[in-house]
């Protein structure tokens, strides 16, 4: 069962400019295939995705971004944090074009005192929203109980 | 020949001997008395430039070429070049092109003002306005980078920047060296990319 909630609670804007630091990156003669590693930080506008290792992937020259990069593939204890909202995982891929992330692998969504777990998340930059997947179990701490 | 009577046959006489040598006299001044060509176009070097070639050995265009282990083809030309070292079989060369192709095809081309290569070593460090395009679109740009012609081995010394189908991108140094059993091209010692969705697409560095 799936639920859809608001993430980061405004509108992204995916076509800010990408700002990508690492410590290191490695650019395959053979293809361009460009990964970077060592503490990767992606930050969009008020987005920050950080992770060990990103992979970036080329649009095919036709498409749309023509020969821009079409995904970021981020992997390894993965954090993707918009506005107040912050979500762990193992693994997500960020399709530039259409500001969605979709994270997987133990996803851990805080949004200030309440944590959601569940297998899969896809979150929708621009729209602010996200829809859970797999095992979903939300903790609610009521504000009493602290 | 009995000398003449009449005055005419003596005259006819004296005319046959004076005119010839009037002749003569006309023929002969006639080249002194023509135009003045000047002289012919001196030689076209100047004289400090004759002692300049004279006293140092300068290659023009020199190219060299050969393998590297790994069996690709890098290949080093210059505009001029002259020999240094002891050995003399050290160059310092100007206006550099150095190319390496690696046995599938991929390409690095490589152009920087000055640069010195030593044969002992085969190595070649270009220096000053360093550019290299990659075949993967990559142009990246750098003050300094050493060349390795013996393996495959580019390293620039000091920060580079890159742009291409990647954004731009800024870092401590670039390396292109065959890691198990590819080429990569390694930035390192902190990277920073910058990706404009927008007006970055298609931007790709054809030269």
């Amino acid at each position: 069962q799936g639920t859809q909630i608001g993430f980061g609670g405004f509108q992204g804007d995916p076509s800010k400019p990408v700002d990508v630091t690492a410590d290191q990156l490695e650019v395959d003669q053979a293809d361009g295939a460009a990964i970077f590693s060592g503490n990767v930080l992606v930050t969009q506008g008020e987005m920050t995705l950080s992770a060990d290792t990103l992979r970036v992937e080329y649009a095919e020259a036709g498409s749309d971004a023509a020969g821009g990069i079409s995904r970021l593939i981020a992997t390894g204890n993965v954090v993707l944090v918009n506005g107040p909202d912050a979500a762990e995982a193992a693994e997500a891929v960020y399709t530039i074009a259409t500001g969605i992330v979709e994270m997987q692998g133990n996803v851990l969504l805080t949004q200030g005192p309440n944590v959601i777990s569940s297998e899969r998340m896809t979150a929708n930059l621009e729209t602010g929203t996200a829809r859970l997947d797999g095992r979903v179990r939300t903790t609610l701490k009521s504000s009493q109980s602290e | 020949m009995q000398r003449p009577s009449d005055s005419y046959s003596r005259f006819v006489s004296l005319a046959k001997v004076l005119l010839p040598l009037v002749a003569l006299g006309l023929l002969a001044t006639l080249f002194l008395v023509s135009a003045q060509r000047e002289e012919a176009g001196g030689v076209p070097y100047a004289d400090v430039e004759l002692e300049e070639i004279a006293r140092e050995q300068r290659i023009k265009a020199p190219q060299f070429s050969g393998l590297t282990e790994d069996g690709a083809s890098v290949s080093l030309s210059a505009a001029t070049a002259r020999p240094e070292g002891a050995d003399g079989r050290s160059l310092d060369a100007q206006a550099l092109t150095f190319v390496w192709t690696s046995p599938d095809g991929q390409r690095v081309d490589v152009i920087a003002d000055t640069g010195a290569y030593a044969a002992q070593s085969r190595t070649a460090r270009l220096k000053g306005g360093v550019q290299i395009q990659t075949s993967t679109g990559l142009l990246v740009t750098t003050e300094a980078l050493e060349a390795d012609l013996s393996t495959t081995h580019l390293r620039s010394e000091g920060e580079v920047q890159a742009v291409g189908r990647i954004g731009t991108l800024d870092a401590q140094q670039m390396e292109l060296i065959r890691k198990d059993g590819q080429y990569v091209m390694v930035f390192s010692g902190g990277v920073k990319l910058v990706y404009d969705p927008g007006q970055s697409a298609g931007k790709t560095t054809e030269w």
